[in-house]
């Protein structure tokens, strides 16, 4: 059935893709697409959201539902899958071509048991009885590293963490040794330390399967480091296509240089004091042509007063922060103390779960901390009630990750601008409204855009409101908690360059949260390391290249980073250790995330 | 191009390294905001008046919900028929003064015998139409009234529950399920007949036992609202409790409690018809249910005794229930241009 | 040889899962008791009234003595005492009127009731979701228009009037079914015979009390089903490869059902309550029409005995519903119950 199929000649392409295109009614969402994926090799399909690298590994596998029409050539075996009938495509799906889906959380079935899962797919292309599928079950289940693989066949998915359900769903995938293999965002989903081990297992069974994995993501970290090739997407068009080392060494489109400096590399020595993110400035002429501008300069920041006896705007002394669940008394924050200069950018960094939103919350007094002090210019407000805090509340505000759940949908920008300024005594009508609408302007945004309610918005749009709102109240501290991490690359490299500058323009302080260590990188003048509640290193720039301790190390390591470095960007050679021994730890490792 | 900076009322230390907002805005920022924001971006300048005054109020068309209403005909036909039925049980006394239970005419004419009885008499000789204009007043009258009474009862302990949580959260919790399990048919019954039948009580218990559902879905809205992020926020710009539960949560938990309303007045109107058609209602007033009951005697000589009243109590339900759907789509700005 | 493989560990999560029902269903039933112990206290006139208008008069003196003798002068805490007293012993006190403990009374009819209950139910959970199903299935093509507006119509109209037009139809026009009563009377029939011929007479009843609630759960299986569809574990059961068959009944349908559990328990109360109506129209001897004549002859005792023992009926029914939502639902098992919203 699977065996080396007679058309898979030497050099012949396992999946050649010519002229598709999908359209849903009068929208067009992919114009005309053309590649190829050899097999055992790796070609990464990149682009922002929307650009319709998703619907393009939809529309191969036909997974796309009745209303879209899709035209062109998905030549697999020497047939034409656009054009086969449905049967035939059944066939084939689960089998010669499987698709690993972005989110494990909601990609399995969550009542039926793994086993019957992964079973399902064996029983349908190779007709094995239950017990042999059983066996069978449990053997992929041991390949893909789950541990524990006799308990797990009867477990249900809630059962499992995000890793290991990603690592059923790459069970599934291979069970029928498909010679094809998609990967829709496999790891976008996951931590990062998660990220590398999952992403190491599908490199591993592409080459063990002799598979061709067409690996569609976001990540240009992940592409430069596991891809063999590339094809940028935008707006429904491959604008460029090469192998990686050609397209991150020598890119020639503006957009793919655009993406390549606006991602921030762990490995690059950018940072916001010097130089802005490039930023891609797309118009559309009158004939429909696309034209890509690159905006990029060098930004100067004023070297700040280095008083180290000057009172910190935060200072965080042994702060706790412990709630009841129902599994007991769980302390999110433990023994954490730091302090934030007036005019510096404190980056905070780790993965889901450390503590780090608890963190900011109880700075905020949102949540009620257990033990410590929170100094703010000074003053203890750890322990205030609502109404003694409101008067602090002007000097420090925050900015939240979700651009869509922080804007209340009912409310119009300037009514939810309105209220604020109302909240802090601007009484005049006419003040606020200038108030509003300078705050507009100096996020980016036009005068228009104040009547709008926000989910009229895009999710770039959508933070500047939230950025205006932090900032209508001039404070000196604003907290950053992941305000980026939702944003699409391009996006993110106007949203932090206009926070560098807002910075500068306000001189205003930053508590900068995040998971993703090179944004930190490029933001901070300062890092704190966080796991499991507590700070386990502190450090300036050279924490990047020196770290102590393992779990930053650790951390460190598992960033995906580019084997490519562009050849006109100054760029520190990476050699951190950690980084090269993560592949050997990852083979030996039987602990499975 | 140069804005004035606008002076802060509230004084705030500044950082000894701060620099006063001087610089130029660079032109990108424009050329982004016309390139994201498309037919909608303005030439980049603030747009205050000559007079130097700012805009205070947005100038477009207001009231989306009821523009998107006012589109799907479903909603159209259903709001005319139950405003056409709202305005014969007002005008009721004066269309048919008098009391509907009293004879009128001859008995048992059928509907188009008499003119003067263009829907007939009962076996009494009481006129139909006296009956279904009366009738109309009682179900809506019993409908509104139970609505209203089980919105709020229903809305203060859903909020007070999903507010406070905890012990609060139990104790009415518990009074929730209560009033879920007990059978709220077989309740208005015996309460009814423990007190007096009439149009108020019956209406007020039929109230008293619809609220669990309207409170299980405020506590529900309660508790995912005040966990949402632009709760949050608000805690976080220093908002009082009052402000924030008023402004910023009531309004998203207010449309599902309006649906849920409107499928309660259609219940109540069902329920209280049951109930006169068994002979547990008011006996001083008409009502559609007490009409189908008399006339159940003579099913199959009189067929036109049960069948007029039906179809009215059944068009003003499915019309309740019309303008109910629609509102489901109406009120969530998502679905808003879509028909569902 | 296949691997060894542990058993799976659902029994030991549904002992737990049961004692959280349980747990939850005392307080529900204490109240229910307190309730219907306040309704009683409410009622106008006593036993002693009863006794005291039968006899025609009698002084105030008497009065008090025949009430201190009935432990009716007692505080109301006390005489929540002897209620509870009485429930323990399984009495729910004596009704004059048909002479029998009104438990006796209540039981007597209550088989009927379930059995209606029984047939409605059943009816209405199969016929609602296949409907449902079917509408989900064609949305937006004439079966899903045809079928939401009768839906639409079915849940607009009141049971009785259902039931009444039914008469009409089925035992008048087309003479296919009897038009009430619970049995051919007179044909001496006994055994299955008997079971059989009720089942005849419970057709058009079960179909009245269910008409609602065919509607009902049509459109929740149309919802649920719509909107199960867009779930991510549908599109990973077509990337395997699977038929269409497989994907909605294995997927689709038992993942898009678990609602209509929750839903049902919920909707018992209503049913007792349809029962009601329908048994009057119909002459079906259960305890609905028990409720009726309760209160034409002001049996109080009797009214609050059945809205008790439905109550607890209830809450019965719904530790059931709550196992078996358990059995289908893994996920249940491992979070901790509040109240479901």
């Amino acid at each position: 059935m699977n065996a080396a199929a007679p058309f898979n000649q030497p050099g012949q392409a396992l999946l050649r893709v010519r002229g598709l295109k999908v359209s849903y009614g009068d929208f067009e969402a992919v114009k005309g697409v053309s590649f190829d994926v050899a097999p055992g090799e790796t070609l990464a399909l990149v682009g922002e959201s929307g650009c319709g690298k998703s619907t393009t590994a939809m529309a191969i596998m036909r997974l796309l539902g009745g209303r879209a029409l899709i035209s062109g050539e998905v030549g697999f075996d020497g047939r034409n899958l656009a054009q086969i009938s449905d049967q035939d495509m059944r066939d084939l799906r689960g089998n010669d071509i499987s698709m690993v889906f972005q989110d494990p959380m909601t990609s399995l079935n969550p009542v039926l048991a793994i086993g019957e899962q992964i079973s399902e797919v064996l029983r349908r292309h190779r007709g094995l009885s239950r017990i042999e599928a059983r066996a069978e079950a449990l053997k992929l289940l041991k390949r893909v590293r789950i541990p524990n693989a006799e308990a797990r066949l009867d477990d249900f998915p809630h059962n499992l963490s995000g890793g290991q359900r990603q690592r059923v769903m790459i069970a599934i995938a291979v069970a029928c040794n498909p010679r094809l293999l998609i990967a829709d965002e496999p790891t976008t989903a996951l931590d990062v330390t998660v990220q590398a081990h999952i992403l190491q297992l599908l490199k591993e069974l592409s080459q063990e399967y002799a598979m061709g994995l067409l690996l569609i993501t976001h990540d240009l970290g992940v592409v430069g480091q596991w891809a063999d090739r590339v094809a940028v997407m935008y707006d429904g068009r491959i604008v460029e296509e090469g192998s990686t080392e050609d397209i991150f060494t020598a890119a020639q489109h503006p957009y793919t240089q655009g993406l390549l400096g606006a991602s921030l590399r762990l490995d690059s020595d950018s940072h916001y004091a010097r130089v802005s993110l490039p930023e891609i400035n797309v118009q559309r002429g009158a004939n429909g042509q696309i034209r890509f501008d690159l905006d990029s300069h060098a930004r100067t920041v004023t070297a700040r007063d280095a008083d180290a006896s000057a009172q910190p705007i935060l200072e965080l002394r042994h702060l706790s922060t412990a709630y009841k669940t129902r599994q007991g008394t769980v302390t999110a924050v433990r023994d954490v103390s730091l302090r934030i200069a007036t005019g510096e950018t404190l980056g905070l960094v780790g993965e889901s779960g450390c503590g780090k939103s608890t963190l900011s919350k109880t700075i905020l007094g949102l949540v009620k901390a257990s033990a410590g002090q929170v100094l703010l210019n000074g003053v203890d407000i750890a322990g205030l009630d609502e109404r003694r805090l409101r008067s602090h509340r002007p000097f420090v505000q925050m900015v939240f990750q979700d651009p869509y759940g922080s804007l209340n949908p009912k409310h119009s920008v300037y009514r939810i601008l309105d209220g604020v300024l109302k909240t802090h005594g601007e009484k005049s009508a006419q003040a606020r409204s200038e108030r509003i609408f300078d705050i507009i302007h100096r996020v980016g945004l036009p005068p228009s855009a104040v009547w709008k309610y926000p989910h009229e918005f895009s999710g770039g749009q959508r933070q500047r409101v939230g950025v205006a709102r932090a900032l209508i109240l001039r404070p000196s501290l604003v907290i950053l908690d992941e305000a980026v991490s939702s944003l699409d690359v391009s996006v993110r490299a106007q949203i932090l360059n206009l926070l560098a500058d807002l910075k500068q323009e306000f001189g205003l302080s930053y508590l900068f949260i995040s998971h993703d260590l090179s944004v930190v990188k490029y933001m901070a003048d300062r890092v704190l390391v966080m796991h499991d509640g507590q700070i386990v290193e502190e450090g300036g720039h050279d924490l990047w290249q020196n770290a102590r301790h393992d779990y930053t190390r650790k951390l460190i390591g598992s960033v995906p980073v580019p084997r490519y470095a562009p050849a006109d960007e100054e760029s520190v050679p990476y050699a951190n250790p950690a980084w090269q021994t993560v592949p050997l730890a990852v083979l030996l490792s039987r602990i499975a995330i | 191009m140069s804005h004035s900076s606008p002076t802060p009322t509230l004084e705030r230390p500044r950082p000894a390294s701060a620099r006063p907002a001087t610089q130029p805005v660079n032109h990108w920022r424009q050329q982004l905001g016309s390139t994201l924001l498309g037919r909608f971006a303005a030439k980049g300048r603030l747009p205050a008046d000559d007079s130097g005054h700012f805009p205070l109020s947005e100038p477009r068309h207001r009231w989306p919900v009821l523009r998107s209403l006012s589109r799907s005909p479903a909603a159209l036909i259903g709001f005319s028929v139950l405003l056409l039925i709202v305005i014969v049980a007002l005008s009721a006394s004066y269309l048919y003064p008098g009391d509907p239970l009293d004879m009128a005419g001859a008995p048992l004419l059928t509907p188009g015998e008499d003119w003067q009885f263009p829907l007939g008499t009962d076996a009494l000789g009481r006129d139909l139409a006296a009956g279904l204009a009366h009738g109309a007043r009682v179900s809506l009258m019993v409908g509104v009234t139970a609505a209203l009474v089980s919105v709020l009862i229903g809305t203060l302990v859903g909020a007070l529950a999903g507010y406070f949580g905890g012990r609060v959260d139990r104790v009415l919790g518990w009074l929730i399920e209560l009033f879920q399990t007990t059978p709220s048919f077989l309740l208005v019954v015996v309460v009814v007949s423990i007190t007096q039948s009439t149009i108020g009580i019956i209406a007020v218990v039929i109230g008293l036992t619809s609220w669990d559902t309207v409170a299980r879905l405020v506590r529900a809205e309660f508790r995912a609202l005040l966990n949402a992020d632009f709760v949050l926020a608000a805690r976080t710009v220093g908002y009082s409790t009052r402000w924030i539960i008023f402004r910023e949560v009531l309004p998203n938990a207010l449309p599902p409690i309006i649906i849920t309303a409107s499928v309660i007045v259609a219940s109540a109107i069902l329920t209280e018809s049951s109930l006169s058609f068994l002979g547990v209602g008011d006996p001083n007033k008409i009502s559609w249910g007490s009409m189908i009951g008399t006339g159940r005697d003579m099913l199959r000589s009189a067929l036109y005794l049960t069948a007029i009243p039906g179809i009215a109590l059944v068009t003003t339900v499915f019309c309740l229930n019309l303008v109910g759907d629609a509102l489901i789509s109406a009120l969530n700005p998502r679905l808003r241009g879509r028909a569902s | 040889m296949p691997d060894r493989i542990s058993p799976p560990r659902i029994t030991r999560r549904l002992g737990s899962l049961f004692q959280s029902s349980l747990f939850r269903a005392i307080p529900t039933a204490a109240g229910v008791i307190l309730l219907n112990f306040a309704l009683l206290q409410m009622v106008p006139g006593d036993a002693v009234d009863a006794l005291v208008a039968e006899a025609g008069s009698a002084s105030a003196e008497t009065t008090a003595l025949l009430r201190q003798q009935y432990g009716l002068d007692k505080s109301s805490w006390l005489q929540f005492g002897d209620y509870l007293n009485q429930l323990a012993h399984l009495s729910l006190g004596d009704s004059p009127r048909y002479g029998l403990p009104v438990l006796d009374v209540i039981l007597q009819r209550l088989p009927n009731t379930l059995l209606l209950m029984g047939l409605a139910l059943t009816l209405s959970l199969v016929a609602g979701v296949v409907i449902g199903v079917v509408m989900a299935l064609w949305k937006g093509k004439w079966p899903d228009r045809v079928l939401s507006s009768l839906a639409f119509v079915l849940y607009s109209t009141p049971g009785f009037w259902v039931g009444l037009m039914a008469i009409v139809l089925f035992a008048v026009k087309l003479d296919w079914l009897p038009s009430g009563g619970d049995g051919t009377v007179g044909a001496g029939l006994t055994g299955i015979d008997k079971f059989v011929d009720k089942l005849h007479y419970a057709i058009l009843p079960a179909l009245t009390l269910s008409s609602f609630f065919i509607a009902i759960y049509a459109r929740l299986t149309r919802a649920s089903v719509l909107e199960v569809l867009t779930h991510d574990y549908v599109r990973t059961a077509q990337a395997k490869g699977l038929s269409s068959w497989q994907i909605t009944v294995r997927h689709v349908l038992r993942n898009a059902l678990l609602p209509l559990t929750t839903v049902a328990g919920t909707h018992l109360a209503g049913l007792l309550g349809g029962a009601a109506v329908a048994e009057t129209v119909f002459g079906w001897p259960g305890i609905g029409r028990l409720t009726l004549e309760a209160v034409q002859a002001r049996e109080y005792k009797v009214l609050l005995g059945i809205l008790l023992l439905s109550s607890l009926l209830v809450i019965a029914a719904n530790l059931l519903i709550d196992w078996l939502h358990g059995r289908l639902d893994p996920r249940i098992a491992d979070r901790s119950r509040g109240i479901e919203p």
